[in-house]
């Protein structure tokens, strides 16, 4: 179900009224009955993954039992190993499997030209399973490292597991951030459910109203980038960094909302990532839950900055390469994680022993925008469909093409729109603001937003964090 | 009155007066806007009259390729006519362009109660991709049987990017003055996306066919039994076996000789054929495959639609199988 659907708010609604008629003392019925709504809601896509999804569960609920059992760093090591073997393994067979199978027979056609390629794998990829693989293995890494206590509770891991607000698309929650808070009772203070209320009506407005409608105009000129001039194209590729960030971000103050409606928080996943100065600072705003976890499991396991320059910028590279595939499986994916690599490293390297002084106010804003371009570019690749499409995109933009499409007035209007809502919120969130507000107001917004949700609604706009 | 109390109050009213003063200014409007759209759903629920109560009833769940809006004189009512003589029945065809396996499965129970005795679906080896407009399901989710839920909660229905729990709520919200709400809704939603989108060419240019690369591709899709399509299609011949009519798919005629000459067209299409047939079979229903049946002057367009002599080839042989199964049927 999908967040702006009718069906999910009739079932959020029953959900509320259930969980809430449970009286307090009964924490476990609630669990209980969240993590019955989890499922229901993961099966609504597709009833049979949700076995996956118990699977992974089994695995790393035994692994972290076997692991605080064990007395050898050896058998707690084979642990891990089967952790990550099982949750790779799946997420490898579902997500990249296809595409590996495509690139060897590839690689045999060349040598050998006989050789044809095996059909399709037509492998239908669960919803999600990048998040809740790397949800479970970030809960069995920390205890094999000793910074996560086990959990010795099947419930509680298991709601960890498949919580439905940030099941499918994140924030990926680490497991000491969210299990301490199923030991103790939650309460739901009526602050933080007008808090959680402006969350949630912010992140609709972002993915239906701006993301959704800009989402119209880019696919269009993705798909058919021929068709369109120069200033269609600047206006799609800036357009799709918008349509990428409140589709996705949209998504998590959605997520963040709905787990405080029920008292529990999850931590941010942006912070405003088109006002960063350079790219260190973009992936400390943007994609927060991924980028940390990236640091915390890959980067610093390689080795981190404690290996010299060469081995760093290795190490760099790695991340960012494999944090690309991570989105999919696809060659674009890979040279979009290889761009931001590259650009770290760079920085890395130029910055490199300058003592941090604060950027005058123009300074700031000229690496802001410097920044943003960048960031732009990097978007090209993945979000075109295949390489030959991103080499038009760029080709029309850098050789002036006159074709002004007059549908362009909408996505421009929407565009401008979307930079003045990213710039209000700096330097206090949007929500903090219009949680202050007299409750008339709040009201009349509210009602805004659920009309301007129902008529720019097309029904079949998915997000696009699902497909990752 | 806590504040959220006071907010949610303040939200309901004001959500209230923008209700009323749009069913003031842009109801009627709405209302019919929404109601052209729901058309295949009004036609559903019609008291249908047919022509010939007391014969044998066939009926025909197809797509453009064989219904009567996209084609002059389409092979089912040839074969009424031929059968006239010797055989009559009253050839029911219910055909709607677009129309996919999705779409006949939550058709079947309406053409059920019509006791039919015998049901014909075409196949179209062109549309067996998952469909990603999920509009469209909502219009006829609620004519899926109750007791046919258990069994439809386990179907694929991201195939046309829809779930079951939206399938679920249609069905709950087919009582007629909530449809006719629904109705108008939509319907004003569609004046504002008119609106919004003025310039109708960006959104035509999606739906253009470029060039002759993409129109043969749609033919070239891989399945296998557990593609959302054939899965669709199974159960559909399931439920109509299930209350003991005969069901039998006709895989479409495609231009074969034009894919072959584009390169499209190879050993994966009968393999295909077979994949649908030990389906169909698996779910108790025959198939009888076509798909290289006519030649390349039989077509009108790449579409796969057929002209008048096409229709006239298929419709000769098709004939005795129909009389073959509705003897069966009886």
């Amino acid at each position: 179900m999908l967040f702006n659907s009718l069906e999910f708010a009739v079932f959020i609604v029953l959900l509320l009224g259930l969980y809430f008629s449970i009286p307090a003392p009964y924490d476990r019925v609630r669990k209980l009955l969240l993590l019955f709504a989890s499922y229901l809601f993961y099966g609504s896509w597709n009833p049979y993954f949700t076995l996956l999804l118990l699977g992974s569960t089994l695995l790393d609920f035994n692994v972290g039992l076997r692991m605080a059992a064990a007395r050898s760093l050896s058998r707690r090591r084979a642990l891990l190993l089967i952790s990550l073997a099982g949750n790779l393994g799946v997420l490898g067979f579902f997500k990249y499997g296809g595409f590996f199978a495509d690139q060897a027979y590839a690689i045999a056609g060349f040598f050998s030209p006989g050789v044809s390629a095996p059909p399709s794998w037509d492998i239908l990829l669960p919803v999600g399973i990048s998040f809740y693989t790397f949800q479970t293995l970030s809960y069995s890494i920390d205890v094999y490292r000793g910074e996560q206590k086990v959990c010795p509770s099947f419930l509680d891991f298991a709601l960890f597991v498949s919580f439905f607000p940030q099941l499918v698309a994140g924030p990926i929650v680490r497991s000491r951030e969210f299990l301490p808070q199923l030991e103790e009772r939650r309460v739901v203070l009526p602050n933080a459910v007008e808090l959680a209320l402006v969350r949630i009506a912010i992140g609709l407005f972002k993915k239906v109203v701006l993301a959704d409608t800009l989402g119209a105009y880019v696919d269009v000129v993705f798909d058919y980038p021929k068709s369109f001039g120069t200033l269609n194209i600047l206006l799609a590729v800036y357009g799709y960094a918008y349509q990428i960030y409140f589709d996705f971000s949209g998504y998590s103050d959605i997520a963040i909302g709905l787990a405080a409606l029920f008292g529990f928080h999850i931590p941010e996943n942006f912070d405003r990532p088109y006002l960063s100065a350079n790219p260190r600072e973009f992936w400390q705003r943007w994609h927060i839950s991924l980028s940390s976890w990236l640091r915390d499991y890959l980067y610093i396991s390689l080795g981190g900055n404690r290996l010299g320059g060469v081995r760093t910028y290795f190490n760099l590279a790695v991340t960012m390469l494999l944090g690309g595939l991570w989105h999919g499986a696809s060659w674009n994916f890979v040279v979009w994680g290889a761009i931001h690599g590259l650009w770290l490293a760079l920085h890395r390297l130029l910055t490199r022993g300058r003592a941090v002084s604060e950027d005058s106010r123009a300074r700031r804003i000229v690496k802001q925008f410097l920044t943003f371009q960048m960031v732009c570019f990097a978007w090209v690749f993945f979000r075109a469909p295949d390489f030959g499409t991103a080499a038009e995109i760029f080709r029309r933009l850098f050789v002036w093409q006159i074709n002004i499409h007059s549908s362009a007035e909408i996505a421009l209007v929407c565009l401008l729109a979307s930079v003045a809502f990213h710039l209000a919120e700096a330097p206090l969130p949007l929500r903090e603001r219009v949680g202050r507000l007299p409750p008339v107001v709040q009201g009349v917004g509210y009602a805004a937003v659920v009309v301007l949700v129902f008529l720019f609604s097309s029904g079949s706009a998915r997000f696009i964090y699902f497909q990752f | 009155m806590s504040r959220v109390v006071r907010i949610v109050l303040w939200t309901g009213f004001v959500l209230a007066l923008i209700l009323v003063a749009l069913v003031l200014t842009i109801g009627p409007a709405a209302l019919e806007r929404g109601t052209k759209a729901y058309a295949d759903r009004e036609l559903e629920k019609r008291d249908v009259l047919f022509q010939f109560p007391n014969r044998p009833r066939v009926y025909w769940m197809g797509d453009s390729t064989i219904a009567k809006m996209s084609n002059p004189n389409p092979y089912p009512h040839l074969i009424e006519a031929a059968l006239e003589s010797e055989f009559p029945i009253e050839s029911v065809n219910r055909s709607r362009p677009g129309a996919d396996p999705y779409v006949h499965y939550m058709r079947m129970g309406q053409v059920l109660k019509a006791d039919p005795v015998a049901i014909f679906i075409v196949a179209n080896l062109r549309i067996m991709r998952p469909i990603t407009m999920g509009r469209g399901i909502l219009q006829l989710a609620s004519f899926v049987p109750r007791s046919e839920l258990p069994a439809a909660s386990l179907l694929p229905w991201y195939g046309r990017s829809t779930t079951f729990p939206r399938v679920l709520l249609a069905r709950t919200m087919s009582w007629s003055p909530i449809e006719k709400g629904v109705y108008t809704l939509d319907g004003a939603r569609e004046m504002f996306h008119d609106a919004l989108w003025t310039s109708k060419p960006a959104r035509r240019a999606g739906w253009r066919i470029r060039n002759l690369y993409q129109a043969f591709r749609r033919y070239d899709t891989p399945i296998t039994r557990f593609s959302p399509m054939v899965r669709m299609l199974a159960a559909s011949v399931r439920m109509a076996v299930r209350h003991g009519v005969s069901a039998t798919v006709i895989v479409a005629p495609v231009p074969v000789a034009r894919l072959a000459k584009a390169g499209f067209y190879g050993p994966q299409f009968g393999e295909r054929v077979e994949v649908l047939r030990s389906v169909v079979e698996g779910a108790g229903g025959h198939l009888i495959d076509l798909h290289a049946e006519l030649v390349k002057s039989e077509f009108r367009d790449l579409s796969g639609h057929y002209n008048a002599q096409g229709a006239a080839h298929l419709a000769d042989l098709l004939a005795p199988i129909v009389r073959e199964r509705v003897e069966s049927g009886m």
